[in-house]
């Protein structure tokens, strides 16, 4: 395993641990910021005027939020396929589908050293 | 400042699901709640009262929430609160065991500017993994009280009780703290607080009043430069695309992409983390490494690939036996009691005449079979609240999700379902849990195919006559009948009525807890009393209904054939004469709309044997054949879901489009099937 590769999450085996790098898949760059108007886009139930479009961060945030930001640690505490996994992380545990758990992009702790 | 003696000091909960806010919740405010629902939305509003200092306090309990962004109505409900000034203080619940994760949600809640204290919540088990927290540090470091709890035994309530009151009357000292986003971003928030401020000049400075809410201008430009959806429209809608304040933002937006090369909510984020990280790196010491906690051993046989399920299966089937053998006896026992009371009635209030058949055979007869199964109810959901407290459900979520997946739907739609074998009414209410609107409504609406403790009668009595050899297969067979239709449709919604992908399945796995009998206690009440309330109102006028349509005209034979009741019964005996069913079949199923029992009860009203089981079994077997009869009960578990049920799905969907689908779609589905039982067995020459 060399270490600059990334691993999808979900590849990753019960007690394996690395760094979370990246989050795959759930958004694209566009012109940041540089329409200086609004434009009506659907929110929910109603149509509102928006300046950027939603570029479906929904699932980003609550990844964020549960504790899955770049660079937090993750262990893997189950992954028996198929079915979701179980992960460690911030010391709390999460389970993911594996559609989820494949964008997460992590880099592998050297192998043979265990986080003690 | 609330130093008015009078008036209440309003007290909101926030935090973590799983912090045990909900614990802490019953600990201050114990029986004194009222459960309701925030206004315009199917969210949950927990209100309570306690006294301390001479002082009442009113406490509200907000919906848990991992951070407060404008993706989910709860998230939603608690920042509007909280900005909106309604609270004097919010107390922040943390779970000290899983301090990191849990701080994030306060760094926002801070940012909102409202008084915090921060109840400190899981001491034990955090002592337990081997974490001491220096709290004293703690509070000085996040300038807000900070009250080491236990809420599962009740440790610390008083002492958070006094920390809120001394922070609601300025007594003690609250300095909030800024996270500091760093030297650009700060910049930029600067010139929109600015930009923001001059649009609102002639307000109060230092907050944005145009906007709907009190939130503080800091707040309305962080959350602008997050992208945060809601914030961005309230800010176009107040000050128009054209406005400074838009400008200044499209600005900062492209000044700011430009320094860091991504998205600033991540950066915004990033360093959020980061405070919090440096907060925990100064406070919270770990004695020794646990990366594998008891919790993870015990997760290591129940959610194993071997085990998991047979595990999952065992604690299914010891729920059911539990409520089908256990309940059987307090249910004997309340049946006597009724017809105790009924021959007590019948026989004491005997004039005027009508009345005396309202009391007996409208209300007590009515309502009377419906009590009969608040044992089996009570206790199935004790069993759920057991599974719940104790941490299974989620991994009973996370073993179905994969099935679920398959069905179309959330793995959290397994508990919704699970519920629905008890009562539908709070069932339903149940898939408040499920993010999806899509996911949501394919729940409910398959839910009442879920064959709840309410028609057991009817496939008792019915397995009885019919059936006597083999009752507890052919009640099985029906249940199964139930689940498979149940997943026919859900695949059947989701491929034509709500297309799109389903919610990725992300969960949080909380430890394993041992319940304690009061929290199970409350959980059980809380939704048995729904069905109390529920059933009782609707039941209770659905039973006068009918006992008006059976009694009327006045002077003939209570629920004869020429009653209105029997009229109406031939009007539609048309309809259901494919199915091999006749008029009475007509009037106990239409009698059954109100509660899925009174099919039972009606059904001795229309022989005129009152509640002789054995003697509707003998009437029964004069009009019914084995064949009809397995018709008629698969009609019963499918048609329409009961009365309170709907309301409860009107409630939820919100929409009398969707409540009249499900009515319409079961019956449709219900005719389906007893036609083709009628009619296939017919063929198979086993009947009539």
């Amino acid at each position: 395993m060399t270490g600059a590769a990334l691993m999808p999450l979900a590849v990753m085996r019960s007690g394996d641990s690395g760094v979370l790098k990246d989050i795959r898949g759930l958004r694209h760059h566009d012109e940041h910021g540089a329409r200086a108007g609004a434009r009506k886009h659907r929110v929910g139930n109603r149509e509102r005027h928006l300046l950027t479009t939603d570029r479906g961060h929904k699932l980003e945030h609550r990844l964020n939020y549960m504790g899955l930001v770049p660079g937090v640690q993750v262990t893997v505490i189950q992954n028996t396929a198929p079915g979701p996994m179980i992960i460690a992380v911030k010391g709390s545990r999460l389970c993911l589908s594996r559609g989820v758990a494949i964008r997460l992009m992590i880099m592998p702790d050297a192998e043979g050293g265990d986080a003690r | 400042m609330p130093d008015d003696l009078d008036r209440p000091i309003t007290i909101a909960l926030a935090g973590n699901p799983n912090a045990g806010k909900t614990t802490v919740f019953n600990n201050l405010t114990g029986s004194r709640q009222h459960v309701g629902n925030w206004a315009g939305v199917t969210v949950e509003k927990k209100e309570g009262q306690a006294r301390y200092g001479g002082r009442l306090l009113s406490v509200v309990d907000l919906p848990g929430t991992y951070s407060l962004t404008a993706y989910s109505a709860e998230e939603i409900i608690v920042r509007d609160y909280v900005a909106e000034g309604e609270a004097d203080v919010v107390i922040d619940i943390v779970d000290a065991s899983n301090i990191e994760r849990n701080l994030y949600l306060t760094t926002q809640i801070m940012e909102l500017g409202v008084p915090i204290v921060m109840a400190l919540n899981m001491m034990d088990v955090a002592e337990g993994r081997g974490v001491t927290i220096d709290t004293d540090l703690l509070s000085e470091l996040l300038g807000m009280p900070v009250v080491p709890m236990v809420g599962v035994r009740n440790r610390g309530t008083d002492v958070l009780k006094e920390t809120v009151l001394s922070t609601a009357l300025g007594t003690a000292r609250v300095r909030p703290i800024r996270v500091n986003y760093g030297r650009e971003i700060e910049e930029e928030i600067g010139k929109l607080e600015a930009a923001l401020d001059l649009e609102e000049s002639g307000r109060a400075p230092g907050t944005s009043g145009g906007l709907s809410g009190g939130y503080s201008s800091r707040w309305v430009a962080l959350k602008l430069l997050e992208e945060d959806p809601r914030v961005e429209s309230d800010v176009v809608d107040a000050f128009g695309p054209d406005s400074a304040v838009v400008r200044t933002l499209s600005e900062s937006r492209r000044h700011l992409f430009a320094i860091f090369g991504e998205d600033i909510e991540t950066v915004i984020v990033d360093n959020r983390y980061g405070f919090v990280a440096g907060i925990t790196k100064e406070t919270v010491r770990r004695e020794f490494e646990e990366p594998v906690t008891t919790s993870d051993r015990i997760d290591g046989v129940l959610t194993s690939r071997i085990l998991g399920f047979p595990f999952f299966a065992l604690f299914m089937w010891l729920m059911f036996f539990l409520t089908f053998f256990l309940g059987k006896y307090p249910m004997h026992w309340i049946d006597r009691l009724v017809r105790l009371l009924s021959d007590l009635v019948a026989s004491n209030i005997v004039s005027p005449a009508w009345l005396n058949s309202l009391l007996v055979n409208g209300v007590i007869g009515g309502v009377g079979s419906v009590l009969v199964f608040l044992p089996q109810i009570f206790i199935i959901f004790i069993c759920i609240s057991i599974l719940e407290d104790t941490g299974y459900m989620a991994r009973a979520a996370f073993i179905m999700d994969r099935i679920m997946h398959w069905l179309g739907l959330h793995g959290k739609s397994f508990i919704p379902m699970l519920m629905g074998f008890g009562c539908n009414v709070p069932a339903v209410m149940a898939t408040r849990t499920l993010e999806s609107e899509k996911d949501r409504m394919i729940t409910i609406l398959v839910n009442p195919l879920m064959s709840c403790t309410a028609r057991l009668p009817v496939y008792a009595l019915f397995t009885a006559a019919f059936f006597a050899a083999n009752q507890g297969t052919v009640t099985f067979s029906l249940y199964l009948l139930g689940i498979i239709l149940a997943v026919a449709m859900a695949k059947l919604f989701r491929k034509f009525l709500f297309p799109g992908e389903s919610e990725p399945f992300v969960m949080e796995l909380p430890p394993y807890r041992v319940p304690t009998f009061r929290g199970t206690m409350i959980h059980m009440w809380e939704r048995g009393s729904l069905f109390l309330r529920k059933a009782g109102t609707v039941i209770l006028a659905g039973s006068v209904v009918i006992w008006l349509l059976c009694y009327l005209p006045p002077g003939v034979r209570y629920g004869s054939s020429v009653s209105v009741a029997g009229r109406i019964g031939h009007v539609l005996e048309p309809l259901v004469k494919p199915l091999g069913f006749d008029w009475r079949a007509a009037v106990a199923l239409l009698f059954g709309f109100v509660a899925k029992e009174i099919v039972v009860s009606t059904y001795g009203t229309l022989f005129g044997v009152g509640g002789n089981r054995a003697a509707i079994s003998t009437q029964l077997q004069r009009v019914f054949t084995p064949l009809t009869a397995y018709g008629f009960m698969a009609f019963t578990l499918i048609y329409t879901p009961c009365a309170a049920t709907l309301a409860v799905i009107k409630r939820e969907t919100g929409s009398w489009r969707w409540t009249a689908f499900a009515v319409g779609y079961s019956f449709a589905l219900a005719w389906l099937i007893a036609f083709m039982i009628y009619r296939v067995g017919l063929l198979f020459g086993a009947g009539r």
